[in-house]
């Protein structure tokens, strides 16, 4: 123990004499392990935040176009919708007996660009959701807020406040059908906290309404010069339309056919969200395992700094480390030095990375929250880090442990005599 | 006795530089090493510090089989009986003089203990320079400062190799009456290897070995 001690104090002080190159290897450290973990707690927060928001939900049937823009849209509400069904045609197919749950959205409109869901209060259900407080909506225009808008824009019970058309801020309003919040959700962790929950019918009533106005701002012609976002709003025109229904199978079995029903023989889509997010992850996996590997280098370069580093210094210090000998220092003490050296800067190198990567991972956590109201952050800890950081100090380690055989093999007489 | 070497030949290699059937050491007799450089001078202090170990040979130092130790044992020995001034190399370079003392300490494996690198430094009179790193120092004063290391663990031997061929008269009159002065405060028994003939007078004559080196 108390050789551990000499050893470490004598490599602080051998590094702390080469400023400038102990900094830069901390740093040329610090920035791979920083970049890496900074990686694993967004991807690890996306991940885990998805298969949450997936909940239970084996399929969704929407209108045709992307299954991946389908699923984003409907699930993950962070995208616009592929348009609208009928429920009647839907009707035929949710109630196949393969068919445990169906649960019908319809969406288009948002507040403050949180969206605006008419559903069932069985969607709450999927999430485990609960009332906070007030209730859940029932009559048209009643709406339960998720916690995350009640906390962000203030809205408390009986506020009345008027959703806008589309999904951005800009859309137009519909100040005529304004809805009343009658309930505040408890925080679930999951989607369900940035939504506006109101009855399939509120929507209905919202848009038919405006429908008219078009129609007699216009004449026939505004049907035809829709806005491409219209296309995403639940209306009744020919009986009434959802944008989908989420789907819970009842039987695990009916995931290997129901599908393929669906698309050949109906006007609708069927996507998986399982199957979808995989895709979207193969997708985004390329440039995160490009970022992985570029930091992966950078890690190396450090260790190779650090070997250079302590080569380097190993022929400065030769007479140094003979005066060891001469003091009484054993050749395993010797190498015990630069050994300590190698762990020393490896230590500080992953302090200082696991630092600038949870705060690089709060910063980027940010950046998506803001734009994409995904709430992720940098201040939480994974166990895949441990991993990194065992890698690291091993790199660092194993770095230093050729200069260190270099001096263990020195013989002190010889290397005096040159001094 | 202190040191008694029999039959020692010692070297580099297969090469003996230095040969002697018997060489003995009184505990308080200081020695005066005196011979041109290659005469084997450096060999022989080495062979006392247990730094190599001879190509044949007995030694005893201070009642201890020198030449069976283990490598390691051979350290520990070092640190705690020998104490070594050397002509140049004097400290580490990455201590403090204050650091560079008590890392001598626990290198001996003896208990770091500020108090006595102060008093040693103070009676050297470079306690002012106790938080001074080396390449501060003048070469006088590293040497006192190696001075101070080397009876710092109280040893039974200091060993000086060359201490004044880089000085001036003065200042070598100074470094030898130091290293007398200190290794009779410490009850240490001096060896002084050197090729500088000034100090000749301050060893009994019987005290004196000349090496020439091997034929």
């Amino acid at each position: 123990m108390n050789a551990m001690t000499t050893a470490f104090s004598l490599a602080y002080a051998y590094l702390r004499e080469r400023p400038l190159a102990t900094l830069l290897n901390i740093i040329l450290l610090s920035l791979g392990v920083g970049t890496i973990i900074a990686l694993i707690l967004i991807l690890t927060q996306a991940e885990d935040r998805m298969e949450r928001d997936v909940a239970g939900v084996d399929l969704v049937i929407g209108a045709k176009g992307s299954p991946l823009q389908l699923i984003l849209s409907t699930v993950f509400h962070v995208d616009i919708p592929t348009g609208n069904i009928p429920m009647a045609e839907a009707q035929t197919i949710i109630s196949l007996p393969q068919v445990r749950r169906a649960i019908p959205l319809a969406l288009g409109d948002s507040y403050k660009t949180f969206r605006i869901v008419g559903t069932e209060a069985q969607y709450l259900d999927l999430y485990d959701a609960k009332i906070a407080s007030g209730k859940i909506w029932e009559k048209p225009l009643e709406a339960s807020i998720g916690a995350e808008i009640a906390k962000q824009t203030g809205l408390k019970i009986g506020d009345k406040f008027a959703g806008a058309h589309g999904l951005s801020e800009s859309g137009e309003t519909h100040a005529e059908h304004p809805y009343q919040v009658v309930g505040i959700l408890a925080p679930t962790g999951t989607v369900m906290d940035r939504l506006v929950l109101t009855s399939l019918e509120s929507i209905w009533l919202v848009h038919d309404h405006e429908e008219q106005d078009a129609k007699a701002e216009n004449g026939g012609k505004a049907e035809k010069t829709e806005a491409p976002e219209k296309t995403g709003t639940a209306e009744s025109k020919q009986g009434k339309e959802v944008t989908a229904y989420l789907i819970q199978y009842a039987t695990p079995l009916a995931a290997a056919s129901f599908p393929r029903m669906v698309n050949a023989s109906s006007s609708m889509q069927a996507a998986a969200p399982a199957m979808e997010t995989a895709r979207l992850f193969s997708l985004i996996g390329v440039g995160v395992t490009t970022l992985k590997v570029f930091a992966a280098i950078m890690m190396l370069c450090a260790a190779l700094g650090i070997f250079i580093g302590l080569m380097n210094t190993l022929n400065d210090r030769q007479s140094d480390l003979a005066l060891l000998r001469v003091l009484g220092a054993t050749r395993g003490m010797v190498c015990l030095t630069i050994v300590a050296q190698g762990f020393a800067l490896g230590l500080a190198g992953v302090i200082l990375g696991v630092l600038l990567g949870h705060i690089g991972g709060e910063w980027v956590g940010q950046a998506i929250a803001k734009t994409h109201r995904i709430p992720l952050t940098g201040w939480v800890w994974v166990g895949e880090e441990w991993l990194v950081i065992g890698a690291a100090m091993v790199l660092s380690v194993l770095a230093a442990l050729f200069p260190a055989w270099r001096a263990y093999r020195d013989a002190v007489p010889e290397v005096l005599s040159r001094a | 006795m202190l040191v008694s070497i029999t039959d020692l030949k010692a070297g580099y290699g297969t090469k003996a530089v230095i040969a002697f059937d018997r060489l003995q050491i009184a505990r308080g007799q200081h020695t005066l090493l005196l011979g041109p450089s290659g005469s084997g001078k450096t060999t022989l202090l080495n062979i006392l510090a247990a730094l190599a170990t001879p190509m044949t040979g007995e030694i005893i130092i201070d009642n201890i089989r020198v030449d069976a130790l283990s490598e390691s044992q051979r350290d520990h020995f070092r640190g705690q009986k020998i104490g070594l001034v050397m002509q140049r190399l004097h400290l580490i370079s990455a201590l403090s003089v204050c650091d560079n003392l008590l890392l001598t300490q626990r290198l001996a494996g003896v208990q770091a203990n500020s108090n006595c690198v102060n008093a040693i430094l103070e009676k050297l009179g470079i306690a002012h320079k106790l938080h001074v790193y080396p390449h501060q120092l003048s070469q006088g004063e590293a040497q006192r400062v190696a001075i101070a290391r080397a009876v710092l663990n109280s040893p039974v031997m200091i060993l000086a190799d060359e201490p004044t061929s880089a000085l001036d008269d003065a200042n070598a009159e100074a470094a030898i009456a130091l290293l007398f002065a200190q290794a009779e405060d410490h009850g240490a028994t001096l060896v002084v290897a050197t090729h500088d003939a000034r100090i000749k007078s301050r060893f009994k004559s019987e005290n004196i070995i000349a090496l020439k080196g091997p034929a």
